[in-house]
This record gives C-alpha cells, structure tokens and sequence, in this order.
C-alpha cells in the first residue's frame, strides 16, 4: 500500500470497514516519512516507535471516532503532550509540551495518530521555511526550491505521504502558501471558528489555525473535527457552483503577478464558469489591506516576544530577529491607523460579500516556489522581495478574518500553484463545495516524485 | 520621521523596551525604512472619522463565528 495514492477520506473508509489496520497504515507512512526525511526535512522531529505504540493504542480501543487511525502530522508550534514543542527555535529545543493544545485533544478523542513534529519557519515568522536552528524544509517538487512557510513542514509532509492530513497555523497566508507551493490543499477558517488555546502565537489578532490535506473533502473532515460539527462541510460539498457568483478582482491585481500564474489562474476561473459559475469582476483594495496586514503583525508579533528580545534578542535568527526589533519602532500612529483601515476594509468586504459576490477568486500566491535564499524576484521587469510577494494575496484575508481555501489548479514551469477561493465570515461550506467544484473538475493532480 | 532621524528612532525605542544588541550587530534601518515606506499606502483609504476600533467579531452579529 502507498499512501501517496490514498486520500485521508479513502483511508477512512476502509479503515471503518475493517480492510485496513492503523498499524498497518501507520507503518506504511513511516516508512514513506523515513525515506523523504533526509530529502527533505518535513519533519523537526520523527519518533516511529512512538507512533506504532500510539497505533496501538488506537487499534485497540476500536473505531472509536470520525478519523479513526488516521496518521496526522501537526505543526511543531501547537502543542502535543509529551512531544517536542520548539516553535522552530533553537533556544526551545529541549522543551516538550506537557499538555496537549485543544485542537490536539480535539484529533486525538477523534482517533488520530500523531506523527512526527512538522516543520516550519522561525516561531512562524516568515513564509519560506528557512530556519537557521535547524535548516530548511525542502520543496518536493525541486529540492533546490522552498516550500513555502511558515507550515512548510505540514506541507511537504502531506505532498509526499508522509502523513494523510497535517494542522499548520496561518498568520499572512501560512497554511495556503505551502499548500500552493507543494501541490496541496489548505484551508483558512474564519477568524476564531478553531480554537487557538495551546498554540504559540505569532500575532494574536491574525492567527488562526488550519488543515492541510491532499483533497478538500480531506480538509472539511479534519475541519469537521476541529469544530466538533460532524457533516457540517462534507454534507454540502457536492451542492455544485450553479449560478455561484465569483468575483475576481481587477485593475492593478493583473499587474501583481507572474504571467504563467494568471494563466493557470483564468483557467480555473473559466473552469467554475463551465460548472455554472459566473464571473463578477469586483475592484478589492490589496495594497491598503496587505499593508495593515503587515503593521499589525509587525507589531503584535514584537509584543509576543518582547521578553525573549530583552533575554537575548541574538538567540532569534537574523531574519526574525531584524522583523521583531523594527515592530518595535513602528510608530503607534501607524498602528492605530492600520486598525482603523482594517474596520474600514472589514465593513466594504462585508458588503462585497453581501451584495455582490458568494466568493472571490485570487491565485494563492503569485508566484511559483522561489529558490532557498532567493531574497527578490523579478516580476514584470522589476526586482521585488520574495517575501513580500508571497503573502500579497494572502494576508488581507488574514486581516479580515475571511475563510481562504487554496486548491491546486496547474504547474507553472513544473511547479504547482494554487487557487484560491475565499467567501464571507462563517461561509466555510460555500468555499469547501466551491473547492470541491473546481477539484472535480479540474480531475487529478500529480504528485512529486521522491 | 525624517531617513536622517530613523537610527536614533529605532535605537531609542530599542532602549526605551529594554533591548540592547551587541555593538557588531547593525540596526536594521533599511528594514524598518521600508516597511514606513510601504505602510504609507494606508492613508489612501479614507477611514470614515466615526469607526471605532475594536474589531467587527468580537460584537454580536453576522461577523461572530457560529461555533
């Protein structure tokens, strides 16, 4: 058995009729996770001997729960009792969690296996998974490429079967841009629809948490979990897009991303028109809302580890380091204005969603996966960072609290991109069924070789 | 801020949160200069004077998740 050709929602399936044992689907991930590790270090921290014992333990106590010796694989920032817990710092490295995270206890009363620690960005503070504590996670669909952050490790581990599902936490765009770069879905909830009790924060008013999966129905039963709401998504999610109003932005958008991005993206726009969507174009003020997006995490990101800066502000890596101490000098008047902005912007999207549009439609980043270390990157003739660039379509939804779904919808030069959907606060089942569209019709998507 | 003002800035707000680097670390002014740069795109939206601050969901309404 290959669990690279098996969807978590398959697994189930024959996991409840008694055609697969946990053991079984355990060993065949690990031994998946054992191969890809030294490729590609999805993984901070891989204990096989406790997830057979954790197998075990499942196994006997029956089918017991909706993701019944399921192997999950969580983000090494939300806490696993007895696990490593070190936010991808090196000063935590010997710390392990005492207690498990709700969403943690949430899965396991749910009947996962727990597999590993994923691997991910500096305390989650930044969006390529170059970690100088540990070393980057790798793309798997080029080695020499990132896989996107700060949930790389979720990402990687999902793209290449060494778990069926993985949660990561998204503050600017931190589950969907590793889902976009490594050729998998990742969700977004609304803001505060997930509990973030037990996870380490980057910026409290931004954070929220997420799956990660190969499939949207995957990610709207990990989600059902995480809720406590059995079929609230997966019931609907074959309702169609009939008549679905999509709105896809216009004006100086075309101009934010690299051609061969905007191709696959409008043909995944034209895709849900052919299921029976139709196209809104809308006007959405990404400039303004990626900016307050940044000052607030900016500056509540400096807040979150203002102790830790005062202790030894050298025990952070440069990149993390330099982000945390400028929060500390943006001026309060520009705080301010960034929440203000943020009301502003929450109240027009509102409306958007009200009136004129079910979802809107953006590509999930607007570039492929850059090259480790690659600082900046030219786009339409002009050098821009790498870094700012791959949260531009995301971290406005991050300010908003709005649900965000991305999707593969093609390769771009061989490497994958996403699309992605985003709807109105609590509309999580209008963007799953939406994903769920476009998936089956877009048909398979294929996996990295590694 | 005027560019001449921002290592002062910056060194003085460091100071004043007690933060101190060691002397061979460099400020990261070039940082900070461009994120104030980018951040001048908010005052193109005009925030209507009335809108308080706290955020839409934590009040009652259509914005307060169902769970």
């Amino acid at each position: 058995m290959d669990p690279l050709r098996l969807t978590l929602a398959a697994a189930r399936a024959r996991l409840q009729r008694g055609e697969l044992r946990p053991l079984d689907l355990v060993e065949a991930v690990l031994v998946r996770a054992e191969s890809v590790q030294h490729k590609l270090h999805a993984f901070l921290w891989l204990d096989p001997d406790r997830a057979r014992a954790e197998a075990r333990k499942v196994a006997h106590q029956g089918p017991s729960g909706p993701l019944w010796g399921i192997p999950v694989t969580l983000k090494d920032l939300i806490a696993e009792e007895g696990a490593p817990f070190t936010c991808g710092s090196g000063r935590r490295s010997a710390l392990r969690a005492d207690r498990d995270a709700e969403v943690t206890r949430r899965l396991r009363e749910a009947g996962v296996v727990f597999v590993g620690r994923a691997h991910l960005h500096e305390f989650a503070y930044g969006v390529t998974n170059e970690n100088p504590h540990f070393g980057p996670a790798r793309n798997p669909w080029d080695p020499e490429r990132s896989p996107g952050g700060s949930s790389g490790g979720s990402a990687v581990a999902v793209a290449t079967g060494c778990a069926l599902a993985s949660l990561g936490t998204d503050t600017g765009g931190s589950v969907r841009i590793p889902a976009a770069l490594c050729g998998v879905v990742g969700f977004k909830p609304t803001y505060g629809l997930v509990p973030r009790k037990g996870v380490f924060p980057l910026a409290p008013s931004l954070d929220h948490v997420g799956p990660l999966g190969r499939t949207v129905e995957d990610v709207a039963l990990v989600l059902e979990v995480l809720v406590g709401a059995p079929g609230r998504y997966t019931a609907g999610l074959s309702s169609g897009v009939g008549g679905l109003r999509v709105g896809v932005p216009g004006g100086a958008f075309w101009q934010l991303a690299a051609e061969g991005v905007l191709e696959r993206f409008e043909e995944a726009v034209r895709l849900l028109e052919r299921q029976g969507a139709r196209r809104v174009d809308v006007d959405f003020p990404w400039e303004p809302a990626s900016a307050a997006a940044t000052a607030i995490l900016m500056v509540e990101a400096s807040w979150v580890h203002l102790e830790g800066l005062r202790e030894d502000p050298m025990a952070f890596g440069p990149d993390v380091r330099e982000r945390l101490l400028v929060g500390l000098a943006i001026p309060a008047e520009r705080y301010v204005r960034a929440l203000s902005v943020r009301r502003t912007l929450a109240r027009r999207a509102w409306d958007l969603f009200r009136d004129g549009v079910d979802v809107l439609a953006t590509p999930t980043t607007p570039i492929p996966a850059p090259r480790l270390g690659q600082i900046t990157t030219r786009l339409r003739g002009q050098e821009r960072e790498t870094r700012a660039l791959l949260t531009r379509f995301t971290n406005p939804f991050n300010l908003l609290g709005l649900p965000a779904l991305s999707v593969p919808c093609g390769l771009v030069e061989g490497l994958p991109v996403g699309l992605q959907l985003v709807g109105g606060p609590g509309h999580e089942a209008t963007v799953l069924a939406a994903g769920w569209a476009f998936e089956r019709a877009r048909g398979p998507f294929p996996t990295p070789r590694v | 801020m005027r560019e001449e003002d921002l290592p002062c800035h910056l060194r003085s707000c460091l100071e004043s949160l007690g933060v101190s680097l060691p002397p061979e670390v460099d400020l990261p002014t070039a940082l900070l200069r461009a994120v104030l740069e980018r951040l001048r795109v908010l005052d193109t939206v005009p925030v209507e004077a009335e809108e308080p601050l706290p955020l839409l969901w934590t009040e009652a309404g259509p914005w307060t998740p169902s769970v």
